[in-house]
């Protein structure tokens, strides 16, 4: 039969009939014979007789009703194939019989029904998928179309809804600055963790930092120069210290925005992230270190102990506003105008040693001292000094002046930020 | 068809060139694009190298400003699947996870509680407490790879990323990608590849020299980029 000669497959399969009227498979050969000669009388009446024989035989009752549906029949398919699912359930052939006729009748639900019928049965029949997608686009759903045509392709799992994390989109609302302070002290944290891991003294250095500093600046001014000061240690101590937690925080911070480029244009995050984390990194770094240092120096030197020490957090806190309302400002221009980043560095040596950091600047000669006073840090470090070596409460006036700068600065920022915010993702672009 | 959440108008972005040789003065990769992203579908962006693909993606995620035009986004979360951003080679894989897990807007805790998860699906193993600087490349992108699959935004923008780590890794990151896809997730495809777009999108534009062409249909569209790919 295959090899075309159709007449001699005619003899062989009327001898056959004849020995094998028994067997299901003599009929369904002889119907194929049929229909490859387009003979449909013959096909049934094989198919009829065939069945009378092998009554229920599923796959005569399938050739029927597809038989049926050539004839355009489409009732008497159904018949036939209702018996032939009947006949044997295990059978796929039948089920997408079934389906078919549904979609022959074009009745898109019915045929995605009884195609979910089979995948249910037969959940990793692919191409059962694909037709169940043709269904559905017919119906004009074209999203659950491609999820069964996907489905078809990477495996039946992809139906399956994901499964929705916990925390939705309402927790970035409310708890938004929350969120946003978290995320800085982990920066922070993790940056410090960064920053020390391949040292082998890791954390040591936090300490041993500072510490070289006081040990050079002691050495040269109060023993060399011999800076004019009684207590030189401690005086030293009390402006180095919060010296190079401010020098600290601004160098780093200044081109922090410029840094954080990639961070910004893929995930949207708020440019003032890069400053804030700068600064509290190096808070975090250098207020062990202050502490320490002002513990030790404070051992050494009893009698200057006095309850205007607890003055010292709120002085603290003060500082660290200072310093976050101006890293702000600075790392907020430096993209418009990077020139600036160089100048950072000299300007920072030029505030230390205006601020008095190794000297009191009131012994400067003139009225540079009066101007001195002006400048913020030099408030803050003579703060510190009165009421760590003098044990005296702090000026007011010097606090309320550095509030005031403080307030300004951070409108400045604040102000400079909501404008520009768009403008800082395109600046470090160019 | 879903309502609209993204809507581009007459969007255009330039960039200045600074370059000696550069013949114009500006170098202009989206030239008036307008267009509507509507929920729940699959949106492909085809175009050849330097089409200003990824800058429209960037336009999209809110990003990057448009110098003409606007883009109205109707009340929904846009995120960019990044990968490796803000990654610190000096960390081990648990702390840039637990980092990037809260890049991506979740809070501390229930990143530290997704850590083993990100960690088995990265398939680390005892790296995950490495340092990344000591990660292949691909253990490095796994990792990225990992941290990202927890995002779960309103409208997911995806720039060329399905290809990562070897073929094994590559068909689960494409099998969760499409997960995320078929269940409904409003998903802005970037590529190049247009046998994926084919198979994945609902709807196709082409850029092409900083314009977009949208053929009726998805198959018009792929023809068309088939006709712009030959005259190159």
């Amino acid at each position: 039969m295959r090899l075309g000669e159709m007449s001699a497959a005619a003899v062989i399969l009327e001898k056959a009939r004849e020995r094998y009227a028994r067997h299901a498979s003599v009929w369904l050969v002889s119907a194929e014979w049929a229909r490859l000669l387009h003979d449909r009388d013959r096909e049934r009446e094989f198919l009829e007789q065939g069945l009378a024989k092998c009554p229920e035989q599923w796959e005569i009752l399938y050739r029927s009703a597809d038989l049926q549906v050539r004839q355009g029949n489409l009732i008497q398919a159904e018949v036939f194939n209702e018996r032939a699912r009947a006949a044997d359930q295990q059978r796929i052939e039948p089920l997408i019989q079934h389906a078919e006729l549904a979609e022959k009748c074009e009745d898109w639900p019915e045929a995605e029904s009884r195609w979910h019928q089979l995948l249910q049965r037969k959940p990793e029949h692919k191409q059962a998928y694909a037709r169940l997608s043709k269904v559905l686009i017919n119906q004009g759903r074209n999203q659950d179309a491609r999820r069964y045509r996907l489905a078809g392709q990477y495996g039946a799992e992809l139906l399956e809804p994901v499964k929705q994390p916990n925390a939705e989109a309402n927790s970035k609302g409310s708890a938004g600055k929350f969120h946003f302070a978290q995320l800085v002290l982990t920066k922070a944290l993790l940056g410090l963790k960064s920053e020390t891991s391949r040292t082998h003294l890791n954390y040591a250095w936090v300490v041993i930092e500072p510490l070289l500093h006081l040990i050079i600046y002691y050495m040269l001014f109060g023993q060399l120069l011999n800076a004019g000061v009684e207590n030189y240690g401690l005086f030293l101590l009390c402006g180095l210290v919060p010296w190079m937690w401010f020098a600290k925080a601004i160098s780093t911070s200044a081109t922090s925005i410029i840094g954080g480029q990639s961070l910004m244009l893929t995930t949207n995050i708020a440019p003032a992230f890069f400053p804030l984390v700068s600064v509290v990194q190096a808070t975090l770094k250098q207020l062990p270190a202050l502490l320490c240092l002002l513990a030790l120096g404070l051992a050494t030197d009893i009698k200057t102990l006095s309850w205007n020490l607890l003055w010292l957090p709120l002085i603290i806190v003060l500082q660290l506003l200072l310093t976050i309302s101006l890293a702000l400002l600075i790392a907020a221009i430096i993209p418009f105008l990077r020139d600036l980043a160089n100048l950072v560095g000299t300007g920072l040596m030029l505030l230390m040693f205006l601020s008095g950091v190794i000297y009191d600047y009131r012994a400067m000669p003139g009225t540079i001292g009066q101007w001195l006073e002006y400048n913020p840090m030099a408030v803050m470090i003579s703060t510190y000094r009165r009421v760590i070596l003098d044990g005296n409460a702090p000026d007011m006036s010097g606090l309320c002046f550095i509030v005031i700068v403080t307030t300004t600065l951070l409108t400045c920022g604040v102000i400079f930020y909501r404008l520009q915010h768009r403008k800082f993702v395109r600046q470090g672009l160019r | 068809m879903g309502k609209i959440v993204l809507s581009l108008r007459n969007v255009g972005v330039r960039f200045k060139l600074s370059g000696k040789g550069a013949q114009q003065a500006y170098n202009q990769p989206l030239k008036g694009i307008t267009l509507d992203i509507r929920a729940g579908e699959t949106l492909g962006v085809l175009g050849a190298n330097g089409a200003g693909k990824s800058t429209l993606l960037k336009i999209m995620s809110g990003a990057l400003q448009p110098d003409t035009g606007e883009l109205i986004n109707h009340g929904v979360n846009v995120a960019l699947l990044a990968l490796q951003a803000g990654f610190d080679s000096n960390l081990s894989g648990r702390d840039n996870a637990l980092f990037g897990g809260m890049l991506l807007g979740y809070t501390r805790r229930e990143v530290t509680l997704r850590l083993d998860e990100i960690n088995a699906y990265a398939e680390l193993g005892d790296y995950f407490d490495e340092p990344v600087r000591n990660y292949s490349s691909g253990m490095a992108s796994r990792l990225g790879f990992a941290i990202s699959t927890i995002i779960s935004p309103d409208v997911l923008l995806i720039d060329e990323v399905l290809s990562v780590g070897d073929a094994h890794f590559k068909q689960k990151a494409e099998r969760t990608m499409l997960q995320k896809i078929a269940s409904g997730q409003t998903v802005v495809l970037v590529s190049h590849s247009r046998g994926q777009i084919a198979n994945l999108c609902d709807r196709c534009v082409i850029l092409n020299n900083g314009e977009l062409i949208e053929g009726e249909n998805l198959d018009d569209t792929l023809k068309r980029y088939d006709q712009i790919m030959q005259r190159q």
